[in-house]
């Protein structure tokens, strides 16, 4: 069987992929020119239209299979049993909560100032189920003020503006932060 | 339950939020289509199981790893090839079992025809003693691309190969099981 010319093994991947639909219209014109003067090639074509049937035959019974009714079931309780996060990273999830969270967003935003917006978010992280505290909180926006890259410039801006607190800024941080 | 694709995207967001029922509900969409696709290197329905849950187990811890570059089902798959290839590793005469129709055979030729249904049932089990024989790389393009019908471009995703050789991969799984099924069967 095998492909004496250049032309019989380039139509041979012709042929695979024109099982798979992956094939231009040139390169179907291509493919059906060669088959029809090459009889090793019109044989293949048939042949390997019959292994894609048998194959789909062969996998058929398990097409068929269906899992239990207790299954999910079963793959919850394993979930749930999965180990807890660190609070470093409840910390990390919970901002990404917030992140696609426009009610949580729009109640941070309310916060005057920067000690009211740390209390807030710890008390709406407990009450979606997260656990951290508001000291690694700060000690985040702390450490982010530390190396953040505000010029001198842009600080007094943002004095002269009279808003020292800027919440969608934490926001911002605090969903993008990963734990070390 | 029915079990419904959905929104996806909506899903994993959440569920990289660490929300468990988020992800139960992409488990829920996408845990039959998993198994069938496990059955086919595994054959026993209980390992097919276990691995099936392992293999959503593993997509929650890793989710992270997953970053919307092709379809939840897709790597959902990755992660169950490789955790299958594995199972099949260490148990290799578990990949083959006597093909075992009712009746039907390959193509319906055999319907009415006893000699027929047999000599359907021998093509069908020598195809598959072909396809394990196949390298494993070959196999497992032939039957993502063939059985499971993703795209070149989701295979070549999965299994971290370029398009090109998935292609040449598929077609050269194919000659080869030509070539070991001439002059059976199978080739009316």
């Amino acid at each position: 069987m095998e492909s004496n010319t250049t032309a019989c093994e380039d139509t041979l991947l012709l042929l695979s992929r024109g099982l798979d639909r992956d094939l231009s219209r040139t390169e179907t014109c291509q493919m059906y020119a060669h088959v029809a003067h090459c009889d090793n090639c019109r044989k293949a074509m048939g042949e390997l239209a019959e292994i894609d049937g048998a194959l789909k035959a062969l996998h058929g019974q398990e097409e068929q299979a269906a899992l239990g009714m207790d299954f999910h079931a079963e793959f919850m309780r394993k979930l749930n049993l999965q180990p807890a996060p660190s609070t470093e990273q409840q910390l990390q999830l919970f901002g990404r909560k917030v992140a696609h969270n426009e009610t949580l967003r729009l109640q941070l935003k309310e916060a005057a100032n920067e000690t009211a917006f740390v209390t807030l978010y710890v008390q709406l992280g407990h009450a979606s189920g997260y656990q951290f505290s508001a000291e690694q909180v700060a000690s985040l926006l702390g450490t982010a003020a530390a190396n953040d890259e505000l010029s001198d410039m842009q600080l007094d801006q943002v004095a002269a503006a009279g808003h020292g607190f800027n919440s969608q800024k934490l926001l911002d941080l605090l969903a993008t932060w990963t734990p070390r | 339950m029915r079990e419904v694709a959905g929104d996806d995207d909506h899903w994993v967001a959440l569920a990289k939020t660490g929300d468990t029922v988020a992800y139960g509900q992409l488990a829920l969409a996408h845990q039959t289509k998993l198994y069938r696709f496990i059955l086919k290197y595994v054959k026993s329905a209980a390992d097919a199981r276990d691995l099936t849950q392992e293999a959503l187990l593993q997509g929650y811890r890793c989710i992270e790893a997953f970053k919307g570059n092709s379809r939840f089902s897709t790597w959902l798959t990755g992660i169950a090839l490789n955790l299958a290839r594995n199972h099949v590793n260490r148990a290799p005469a578990e990949i083959f079992v006597e093909y075992d129709d009712d009746g039907q055979g390959a193509g319906g030729h055999s319907k009415g025809d006893p000699l027929r249904a047999l000599q359907d049932k021998e093509a069908l089990t020598s195809l598959s003693v072909a396809l394990a024989a196949l390298p494993a790389d070959m196999r497992d393009c032939l039957l993502l691309v063939g059985m499971e019908e993703l795209s070149y471009e989701e295979v070549a995703q999965t299994l971290g190969l370029p398009i090109g050789s998935v292609k040449s991969k598929v077609s050269r799984a194919r000659q080869r099981l030509r070539e070991a099924l001439a002059g059976g069967n199978l080739f009316v």
